[in-house]
């Protein structure tokens, strides 16, 4: 056991920032257990955004929290800003930020007092944690409402706030846990805005979403994660290239679940999944094969509405990966129970 | 050394966050007061105090008082904390450099600050009707009871954090306070009790309390009720703040 994690941590590359190896935590749930997360392999070069995505529950939030040294890894282990998270807790947190999903303020403290006190548990005279959330406010474009309690601030301005708390320090890797949930579509343009800037600023960001749009206009790497273990892992261009063919999206109406069924059951379809209520089956060449669908469908008595021929996009790889697309609910119900 | 310095930032951000809740203020400042104006006319009734003589019913009643806020304010720390977890801030702290220490310590002194100020206005209003205090020995009563907070805030604090659930909380601190209460003698004076209870009594460290603060407030100093009573509170702090920091660092909650 011991051996082949020392062998997995050799393998890992000089420079990565975030690096871990046969990460796996459990959780008492009843008389059982859970595995929430199960032999994650991590290493993320310096100064990029890395992008963790997967359906709900399936294992990111326990990730993120085992790499901030806010839970105890069951098995495995872990290093962030090059100090081992359970040795040197206190030196991760130091080169760390850390933004949770469900905000992190006190409704009663203003924005200005949250800034000023997080920047002080960093150490440092209070003229300097003056002086940086001045410089976070104007940033974070939080001016007009720095002085109020957070309280009756909106989500967007929250939101921003908890990233600027994440920043109070310089870190060095900054973690998101689902950083854009829940947002207005301004917010959320407004927050992808911030992240680039970031990385322009060479912060290396471990980013957790289950938004393949997200995690495919930020991510330079994207680890696809699904119960508890990495199924897929580089950059979204070689993940989409990854998979030969081509996806053809079907409008089925009255009827998506047979003719699921019944795609299914073509030689020609490699896979198929429900999405969004339409069909996406994935075949080897799309403009031939989808006349094969048309005359398939007729037999079966369910012409199709509508019918495109796409490139995969990462929802694809998901699906082939897992089997189950990203954007179907019930996937992600089925797999939410774990969520911490 | 940094925690003295983290300590200053939880303690103020902890006084901060009661201090903006109007009915917190108002309340704390009105509890004594209400106590001593409710009970105060039924014990002066009473006719004979039930414990020794020369005390009087009100003289026995009032330094437990002290012992009674103490368990609410303090003990009922946890729904605070509970407040903080819900709102991420516990666990935005925890993943800063903050001491463990402070985290713990700051909510404590701020409950140290109510009870420490709560206690001299009962006290005083106490005196003006009709209360016999010896003001040296109720400075030592003062302190006593602040430190008995501390371990009280410690305790409450930490078994909330490992329930991590106001319900729960909420029905084991209802549901505690008339035994801890009653055994501690400060609603009925334990020497009412039979044998039995009396001895039950004893392994509450509350009950120590209880028996010193009267002791000292009537100014009855160098007794051993008085000296039991302080180093029963010493240790029983020292031990809730050894728990409290631990179960501080390695909480996953």
């Amino acid at each position: 056991m011991y051996l082949w994690i020392i062998l997995l941590a050799m393998q890992i590359t000089r420079d990565a920032v975030v690096e871990a190896a046969g990460l796996r935590r459990v959780f008492r749930a009843g008389h059982g257990e859970l595995v929430a997360v199960d032999s994650v392999d991590l290493a993320i070069p310096a100064g990029i955004v890395f992008g963790f995505l997967g359906p709900n529950g399936a294992g990111k939030s326990t990730t993120i929290r085992m790499l901030v040294t806010l839970l105890a890894l069951s098995e495995g282990r872990a290093a962030v800003a090059g100090f081992d998270v359970e040795k040197d807790p206190a030196e991760v947190r130091r080169r760390i930020g850390y933004v949770a999903q469900g905000g992190s303020t006190s409704a009663v403290e203003t924005g200005r007092e949250e800034l000023v006190m997080q920047a002080r548990t960093f150490g440092g005279s209070r003229h300097d944690a003056e002086r940086r959330a001045d410089e976070l406010i104007t940033r974070f474009q939080l001016a007009e409402v720095a002085d109020r309690r957070t309280g009756g601030w909106s989500g967007g301005q929250c939101r921003r706030l908890d990233i600027a708390l994440g920043l109070v320090h310089r870190p060095s890797v900054l973690f998101l846990d689902e950083p854009t949930t829940g947002l207005d579509p301004q917010s959320r343009a407004n927050l992808w805005e911030q992240i680039g800037r970031l990385r322009d600023e060479e912060v290396t960001i471990f980013l957790t979403t289950h938004y393949l749009e997200e995690a495919d206009a930020l991510a330079e790497r994207i680890a696809i994660i699904d119960h508890g273990r990495i199924v897929a892992e580089g950059t979204p261009g070689d993940l989409k290239q990854e998979i030969s063919g081509d996806v053809i999206e079907i409008g089925a109406g009255s009827g998506p679940g047979r003719t699921l069924a019944v795609l299914r059951a073509q030689p020609f379809v490699r896979s198929a999944a429900l999405a969004d209520g339409a069909v996406r089956i994935h075949v080897d060449d799309g403009p031939s094969d989808s006349v094969s669908v048309l005359r398939v469908l007729d037999r079966a008595g369910l012409p199709p509405s509508s019918l495109t021929v796409q490139r995969p996009s990462l929802d694809d790889v998901f699906l082939t990966k897992t089997g189950r697309s990203l954007r179907e609910g019930s996937g992600a119900l089925l797999a939410g129970q774990g969520a911490r | 050394m940094r925690w003295p310095s983290d300590l200053w930032l939880t303690y103020r951000r902890a006084m901060i966050e009661r201090v903006r809740v109007p009915a917190w203020v108002v309340v704390s400042l009105a509890q004594p007061l209400l106590y001593l104006f409710l009970f105060g006319p039924l014990l002066k009734n009473l006719r004979s105090a039930p414990a020794s003589s020369g005390t009087s019913a009100y003289d026995l009643f009032v330094p437990g008082l002290l012992v009674l806020m103490a368990y609410f304010v303090a003990g009922g720390a946890g729904f605070g904390l509970l407040e903080e977890l819900t709102a991420g801030v516990i666990e935005r702290l925890r993943v800063t450099p903050l001491s463990r220490t402070a985290l713990v310590l700051g909510p404590a002194g701020r409950d140290m600050t109510a009870i420490g100020v709560q206690s001299v206005i009962l006290l005083a209003i106490g005196e003006l009707t009709g209360l016999h205090v010896d003001w040296g020995g109720a400075l030592i009563a003062v302190v006593m009871v602040c430190v008995l907070a501390l371990a009280l805030s410690c305790l409450s604090n930490t078994v909330a954090l490992s329930m991590a659930s106001a319900n729960g909380f909420a029905a084991l601190f209802n549901g505690l306070s008339i035994p801890v209460l009653l055994l501690s003698g400060v609603l009925l004076p334990l020497s009412l009790a039979p044998a039995w209870l009396n001895d039950l009594s004893y392994v509450n460290p509350l009950r120590y309390a209880v028996d010193a603060a009267r002791s000292l407030v009537a100014g009855n100093i160098q007794t051993f009720d008085v000296a039991r009573g302080l180093a029963v509170t010493a240790g029983f702090a020292v031990f809730a703040v050894a728990l409290s920091v631990q179960h501080f660092r390695h909480a996953e909650a």
